[in-house]
């Protein structure tokens, strides 16, 4: 009788923690702010993306890094300035974004911009600084060693090739081709990269500064400022 | 005036009238040229317009020329999971009664190597050359777009 007594509080224990438990649990899930981007063309990692270690070199000559991309948010592309298309209808839209973020200052601590060139054969930090600067004074050219490159845009799970006038791709992206009218494929979304420096978002173009904007305020108030 | 300079302005008032005809006169129009400017510094620039086949046959764009460019081309940008893509064309494909739009991220006229900066409000001359013999002369506006 004793015996039974005590066992059926054991067991009423027992459930009662497991239901505080599920409780304690289901709260926490419920108050997680949750990510709610419904935009089409944008895409949320699940989990962010550890951006591998890299090592290249902006316009200036200063050397660009996983630590130049912590403490601020940074907006990023690769591309190549010889891009006629693509590249330059992104960048615009991106210079008008920040020129938003130029005329009210104070209210939106504005990223940084880094434009990755995926073709340091004919990119050169100074033509990279005068291509980029043209959009926006606060832009960054990026550029460096073809294998840091490579290093950096494989890590990141990106992909660029060229290819030559026929058509035809060279996969060899470590050396200059052989001809000087080559055309790069590359991936062209746009990235956001929070200010832990990991890839949280990708978004693709054709892109619209208001959107951007937007879809900017949502994942930092996510991840934080 | 001398009798000299007057025949001189009729017959370029003549040539401009005669040239406006033949333009006129042909199956293809083209509408809203333009160019996107771009850095000083870049090689490479593109031209945006709607072409209009207004005969009821098939018509091939097949070259372009600038006298402003090293070179134009035909291209396509084609965007596919993430990637995009600059496809060469040989020629663009024009329906008979049908038209195709040159637009950012999609075809374009690949201007090569300007010999000078454009800047916007700059007009370039482009020539089109089609598979039916007509060559249609269109000025493209340099815009801030």
């Amino acid at each position: 009788m004793v015996l039974s007594f005590s066992k059926r509080w054991v067991g009423a224990g027992f459930f009662g923690a497991i239901g505080v438990v599920v409780v304690v649990v289901a709260i926490l899930v419920i108050r997680k702010p949750t990510l709610d981007m419904n935009v089409p063309g944008v895409r949320c990692l699940s989990s962010p993306v550890r951006i591998p270690p890299f090592s290249l070199t902006d316009q200036r000559g200063q050397t660009f890094n996983n630590d130049s991309l912590t403490g601020n948010w940074t907006l990023a592309v690769i591309g190549y300035t010889y891009c006629p298309d693509v590249c330059p209808m992104t960048l615009r839209e991106i210079s008008v974004l920040f020129k938003q973020f130029d005329r009210s200052p104070g209210d939106v601590k504005a990223p940084g911009f880094v434009f990755f060139s995926v073709d340091p054969f004919r990119d050169t930090p100074e033509e990279l600084g005068e291509y980029i600067g043209y959009f926006h004074k606060d832009f960054l050219g990026v550029t460096g060693k073809p294998e840091n490159i490579n290093t950096l845009v494989t890590g990141l799970g990106l992909f660029y090739i060229y290819e030559d006038p026929q058509g035809v791709f060279i996969r060899d992206v470590l050396h200059k081709p052989a001809m000087d009218n080559y055309a790069v494929v590359h991936y062209s979304g746009l990235l956001f990269v929070s200010p832990r420096g990991d890839l949280v978002a990708t978004m693709q173009p054709p892109l619209e500064a208001d959107t951007v904007f937007a879809v900017f305020q949502k994942l930092r108030a996510y991840y934080g400022k | 005036m001398t009798m000299k300079q007057s025949i001189k302005i009729l017959l370029m008032l003549l040539l401009s009238l005669l040239t406006a005809i033949c333009a006129g006169a042909g199956e293809i129009s083209v509408t809203n040229p333009w160019i996107r400017e771009a850095p000083p510094v870049a090689k490479m620039l593109a031209a945006y317009m709607t072409i209009s086949n207004n005969s009821n046959h098939r018509v091939h764009l097949e070259s372009a020329a600038s006298i402003d460019f090293e070179m134009v081309e035909i291209h396509r940008t084609v965007t596919q999971e993430g990637m995009s893509h600059m496809m060469k064309q040989s020629s663009l494909q024009l329906e008979g009664g049908g038209n195709v739009t040159l637009e950012p991220g999609g075809y374009h006229l690949m201007l090569i190597k300007p010999k000078q900066f454009l800047k916007a409000g700059d007009k370039v001359k482009l020539q089109l050359n089609f598979d039916n013999g007509e060559a249609v002369d269109v000025t493209a506006v340099v815009r801030n777009q």
